[in-house]
């Protein structure tokens, strides 16, 4: 690499690749918007009490159904999205809501990520027996009805946030298995994994040290797609009545609520769904963009132009130098 | 071929893998390129051939005549016929170089088919003939076999067969025998001389391995980072090289002749394209070397009628003489060789 | 334990035996079918000495190797360090064994965790084996980065910052961190180029010099093992056809596989090129349907019907050699 054995490409500091990640990120305004619209969710939903423009509980029941733009008798700020059947502001609903489902779908991947990826690595590391065990369980689950499993749970445990939080990691766990899994396998194939086991490396040292940090990105951009899935699929137990219970309330749950309305009052099945589709769209789009600078076929196209500061198309071909 | 220069685009900037190459083959003749990884000796033939991934790459000057027409202004597909017909090339890895979907004879079938337009029949005939021609055993029957079926050694004499399938005039040879085993690369190189003779061929064998270079080659040019920096007749290059690195190189090959003699070790590591110093780029290396070498980048001077090196201090390198102790170059051990048995 | 250490070491295989099942019953095929990788392969290795394993691809030289490291296990014959059997070894046996074996791999790019630093690379021995922890870790990394000609401060740099050479030279340190008594080193420098190569096996050179340590040194390329060998060893097919000190094997090769091999290496003695050379015909046959009797008569240009029959026996042929081969040295 470096014509004397005293010269060796500079290693990069972490800021310096943060900002490279950065400029990359600056380059491509679509993923951009998609991180701008998630942080706004996320602190929006966090800081609920202080940035929603009305108490998501204050009922007006003069104010009751109001479309949007109507001007609030008790406020400057008008109701954007309009009101509900109470008379609560919609787009403080939705932002308090927002709490729920955000948290059911960071929850949900966190808990089935660490099933899912643990298995993975057992059942691609060890294979034979470990591996028909924990594959033949992922086969069955994938096979299973997802809502009669979701209804014999929730039934039995009743409905709550962490029981949901356990039906979708229950239904969510063998997509980490399956990834993992292969990535394990191909892995465990490498000459490093041989050298480690040389060395006196114990199996769990060299799944959780020497397999999984190998993994972390592809494993990091699935997750990303998966909240937006959880998401989805928690506005679909909401919607039907098996999610979360009132008074408390998601996404799902309030184009559930609205559906009576949708005569009348459109805005309350409206206004909620585009939120749903709008961060399950961005963290898409996000997971997109991470899996191209993270694939190391793709990175450098990405990397290069950030570096450079130029703006230079990003060529396709297949040949790499 | 005078003056070639190709450039990549790469991640560290641009790249120079090719700068200021010129090499010239006469008919009948091999021309062994000897290099390390890195010094642009597989690129040299990509531009040849025409085979070059632009982009990244790109040819940034230079002629490469063929035949007197330079290949490098001409119309994309009459180059194309001019690479398919009378150029052609073996690559180092054969398996991928053929297709595992279709048989081998219908793959060199094919060539046949395309360019001379003959039917199915005649091609397959003449596939078998080309088989049996690199030595294929029971050609007739192979024929039929997909690539798997065949060894590393015969999938490397099928590429062999389509590549000589349309007689071209130059057949260029990137490491044909790099990721074949030791008795079957000997096999697979007595094949290429012998076709070289039999069909009048022009070869560049493109290699790391100076002793197989000795073996075949005519003449040779040794590349580094980019530059050719030796170019001679095998028995100048061998008998007394005038660069610095060739020297090197020659000293850094375990022999079996020389049992476990000390190495001499070239200190440091191949240099980074995207970095190369100011002057020469094996300075660094050297241990020849001079405060001017690391100031000026020096230029191929003449040392004796075909021998040319890029060194400044040519003719001192030059006068060092064989880098082999006496008589290891000669059939000297005539006597030990070995009889082929009755 | 320390008299126990300074005691030489010595390697000794009996008879090893490898297979591998190449096809699994299936609901067609009732019998299993079988590949012998390794056959039958009995050596000793000389504490402080070099093995040189020559051989060619399919050869069983890989395999062996990684049964020594108990990285597979063997399917009968007994591996010996230092007169105890190592197949047994298990709990602390097997982690005394790992620090007394260590290995240097192929491939420079694939065979160092992307994602540990060198310092880590290098200092995970001491963390798997927390009693050969060094009292001063840093500067036992220090000096183990300095004794294969790696700058220390390069510690917290990844592999992928370095050349191809630097980071074979990160896996011998790496290996050598737990102070092993034996590197098995297979095929350390066939991706490395000519200029780098040379560096490498000098370092391997000097490291024995200094530390006494002993080397299996497994490579395809025969002038590599003339040059790091004591003692050489031609496998083929799974077994050993040839051993004994490097220099009278060179020099006077006896089995015919031997000279067809020596014959085949290109070099710069054959003024008259190729045409000189010992012709070998066809190619290896497949290890899954291996010849009757001598498992090199089908290439053989000295085969007679003797050889198809029964498979000849390593014989000693004088000063520490054997061969197997009826017809030796003719």
């Amino acid at each position: 690499m470096a014509a004397t054995e005293g010269a060796l490409p500079k290693a990069l500091t972490f800021g310096a690749s943060l900002r490279i990640y950065g400029k990359a990120l600056w380059q491509d305004k679509i993923a951009l918007l998609a991180l701008i619209w998630l942080l706004l969710i996320m602190i929006a939903t966090i800081g609920v009490d202080y940035l929603a423009p009305f108490s998501p509980t204050d009922q007006s029941l003069r104010m009751r159904l109001s479309a949007p733009m109507t001007p609030s008798p008790t406020s400057a700020l008008p109701h954007i999205l309009g009101t509900d059947a109470l008379g609560r502001d919609l787009l403080s609903r939705i932002i308090l809501a927002g709490q729920l489902s955000l948290a059911v779908g960071f929850s949900g991947v966190i808990v089935s990520g660490l099933v899912g990826v643990c298995l993975g690595l057992l059942a691609g590391y060890y294979g034979d027996r470990t591996d028909v065990i924990i594959m033949r369980a992922v086969d069955l689950q994938i096979g299973f009805p997802f809502l009669m499993l979701a209804i014999f749970i929730l039934y039995a445990l009743g409905p709550g946030f962490w029981n949901v939080v356990l039906v979708l990691a229950i239904v969510r766990w063998p997509v980490y298995a399956r990834v993992t899994r292969g990535m394990t396998m191909s892995l465990r194939e490498q000459q490093f994994i041989e050298s480690a086991k040389v060395i006196g490396c114990g199996g769990g040292r060299i799944m959780f040290r020497h397999i999984l940090p190998n993994l972390a990105s592809p494993i990091l951009v699935l997750a990303t797609l998966e909240i937006a899935r959880l998401i989805l699929a928690e506005s679909a137990l909401s919607f039907l009545g098996l999610g979360v219970q009132p008074p408390g309330t998601s996404w799902g749950r309030m184009i559930a609520d609205g559906r009576q309305y949708i005569g009348t009052a459109w805005w309350l099945v409206v206004a909620p769904g585009f939120f749903i589709f709008l961060t399950a769209l961005s963290a898409n789009l996000l997971a997109t963009w991470a899996r191209a600078v993270t694939d190391p076929v793709h990175r450098w196209r990405v990397l290069a132009g950030a570096r450079a500061g130029t703006k230079r198309q990003t060529r396709t071909t297949r040949h790499e130098r | 071929m005078s003056n070639l220069s190709v450039e990549f685009d790469t991640q560290e900037g641009i790249v120079k893998a090719v700068d200021d190459v010129s090499v010239s083959l006469n008919r009948g003749e091999v021309l062994a390129i000897v290099g390390e990884s890195g010094s642009g000796k597989s690129v040299t033939s990509q531009a040849i051939i025409g085979t070059l991934p632009i982009p990244p790459g790109q040819i940034t000057g230079g002629q490469i005549y063929f035949d007197g027409q330079n290949l490098l202004e001409l119309a994309p597909a009459k180059r194309r016929a001019i690479a398919g017909a009378r150029i052609a090339m073996i690559s180092q890895d054969a398996q991928s170089a053929l297709d595992s979907r279709f048989t081998v004879g219908y793959q060199i079938g094919e060539m046949f088919r395309h360019h001379r337009g003959w039917s199915w029949k005649k091609s397959r005939a003449a596939a078998v003939d080309l088989l049996d021609k690199v030595r294929i055993p029971n050609a007739a029957s192979r024929v039929n076999d997909y690539p798997h079926q065949f060894s590393g050694g015969m999938q490397q004499r099928a590429v062999i067969a389509a590549a000589i399938s349309l007689e071209p005039d130059l057949l260029i040879a990137d490491e044909p025998t790099t990721a074949l085993d030791v008795t079957v690369q000997a096999e697979v190189m007595r094949l290429l001389q012998d076709l070289k003779t039999e069909l009048g061929l022009s070869m560049i064998l493109v290699t790391h391995d100076l002793a197989q270079a000795y073996e075949t080659a005519d003449r040779v040019s040794v590349m580094y980072a980019g530059r050719i920096v030796e170019h001679g007749d095998r028995d100048q290059i061998f008998g007394s090289p005038a660069h610095p690195y060739t020297r090197g190189l020659f000293a850094a090959t375990p022999r079996m002749d020389q049992g476990d003699a000390e190495l001499m070790v070239i200190p440091g590591t191949t240099p980074n394209l995207a970095a190369l110093p100011q002057g020469c780029a094996f300075a660094p290396r050297c241990s020849n070397r001079q405060d001017s070498c690391v100031r000026e980048r020096p230029q191929a001077v003449t040392i004796a009628e075909g021998h040319t090196s890029a060194c400044l201090f040519a003719s001192d390198v030059h006068a060092f003489g064989s880098p082999f102790p006496k008589g290891a170059l000669d059939s000297e051990r005539v006597g030990e060789r070995h009889d082929h048995g009755t | 334990m320390i008299t126990e250490r300074d005691a030489p070491l010595s390697l000794e295989l009996r008879s090893v035996h490898k297979r591998f099942e190449s096809k699994k019953p299936s609901l067609f095929s009732r019998s299993p079918k079988y590949i012998n990788a390794v056959n039958g392969v009995t050596l000793s290795v000389p504490a402080g000495k070099t093995l040189g394993l020559v051989g060619e691809s399919g050869s069983g030289k890989s395999t062996l190797a990684r049964l020594i490291l108990r990285l597979e296990d063997v399917t009968s014959g007994d591996i010996l360090l230092s007169g105890k059997s190592i197949l047994e070894a298990t709990g602390p046996e097997l982690r005394r064994f790992r620090q007394q074996v260590q290995m240097v791999f192929q491939d420079p790019f694939g065979s160092l965790n992307p994602r540990m630093s060198v310092g880590e690379l290098i200092s995970e021995a001491w963390t798997v084996h927390p009693e050969k922890r060094p009292e001063d870790p840093s500067s036992r990394l220090a000096q183990l980065m300095e004794q294969v000609g790696l700058r220390p401060e390069w510690s917290s740099r990844y592999p992928g910052q370095f050349s191809g050479g630097q980071r074979q030279r990160i896996g011998i340190s790496r290996a050598l961190a737990v102070g092993p008594d034996l590197l098995v080193c297979d095929e350390p420098v066939s991706a490395l180029d000519v200029s780098v190569q040379a560096q490498i096996l000098k370092l391997l050179k000097d490291i024995q010099r200094e530390t006494g340590i002993t080397y299996i040194f497994i490579s395809h390329d025969l002038s590599v093992v003339r040059y790091i060998s004591d003692h050489v060893a031609v496998m083929y097919l799974g077994s050993v056809v040839e051993s004994g000190p490097a220099q009278s094997v060179y020099d006077n090769p006896m089995h015919p596989y031997t000279r067809a091999l020596l014959a085949a290496v290109p070099s710069f003695q054959d003024s008259d090129g190729l045409d000189g050379k010992l012709r070998l015909q066809g190619e290896p046959p497949d290890p899954a349907d291996p010849p009757s009797g001598c498992p090199f008569r089908t290439r053989c240009w000295r085969a007679e019907m003797r050889c198809a029959d029964e498979e000849p026996p390593l014989v000693p042929q004088g000063e520490d050699r054997v061969v197997a081969c009826h017809f030796p040295g003719r």
